[in-house]
């Protein structure tokens, strides 16, 4: 099963329409990108939410302040490294490096992305079984789907695989 | 990135605002709401609010992918 349908149809459409304009006029057009689709479903059976260890993955861009590099949010070709923190993480311990999307709502309040203390109270409460203490974090502005399969997903697989996680919680911003 | 992670056997939901753009990826359990970019669970300090959205995103986690998503009518607007 493929992750992206027509891989390389997508990749000659990206770097000769998008990518060459960006490349020869230091601009965006987004007419001219082809967002990935798939035609095939995939099958796999539910979960049993208390038994199964649940990871959080969030496209915020969040990151420790004071322990970790920001994401290099100014990159007009993207960001593709992933982050990792602690789920426990005090709120106020983080920073967004991630700017297209405007930030008054998750200054307010983080957990309008980043739900760690409600994951943390449904875990108390029951409904959750076993949560992962490693939250993956990611800047979303990511135009390159080719370099997402290639260098975030391995690096989201890897830590998913270590974490023995069972379900993941995606929640792109 | 969900279909990589199922590939590997790990279920996954996804909880998003922007439908236009996430159907076509056919996500295999998807929750789709009316709030907005930067609000995805909801308002900010309206805990009940993220709660209902959270909830509805990891009860999907429960069926078989792929799972009809469901369509809620939370919005940024107060009620």
């Amino acid at each position: 099963l493929e992750i992206l349908k027509n891989r390389d149809q997508w990749q000659a459409e990206f770097e000769n329409g998008w990518l060459a304009h960006y490349r020869q006029s230091g601009k965006f057009d987004w007419k001219l990108y082809t967002r990935p689709k798939n035609t095939t479903s995939i099958q796999n059976p539910g979960i049993d939410l208390s038994n199964s260890r649940l990871m959080l993955i969030s496209s915020a861009g969040g990151y420790l302040k004071d322990y970790q590099q920001p994401f290099d949010f100014k990159n007009d070709l993207g960001d593709y490294s992933i982050r990792q923190f602690p789920l426990s993480t005090p709120l106020d311990s983080l920073a967004y490096a991630h700017d297209h999307y405007k930030h008054d709502a998750i200054d307010q309040d983080p957990q309008v992305v980043l739900p760690l203390r409600h994951l943390e109270d449904l875990h108390n409460e029951g409904l959750l079984g076993k949560l992962s203490d490693t939250v993956i974090s990611f800047m979303g502005y990511q135009p390159d789907v080719i370099r997402v399969l290639e260098e975030t997903i391995p690096a989201v697989i890897e830590t998913a695989t270590t974490e023995k996680i069972r379900s993941a919680l995606l929640i792109p911003v | 990135m969900a279909r990589a992670l199922e590939i590997q056997g790990i279920a996954t939901s996804i909880i998003s605002w922007n439908r236009a753009v996430t159907e076509p990826i056919m996500p295999p359990r998807a929750v789709y709401t009316k709030l907005d970019r930067g609000s995805v669970l909801g308002r900010p300090n309206d805990p009940v609010q993220q709660r209902r959205v959270l909830e509805a995103g990891i009860r999907q986690l429960e069926k078989d992918s792929p799972a009809e998503s469901i369509r809620l009518n939370e919005s940024i607007k107060t009620e």
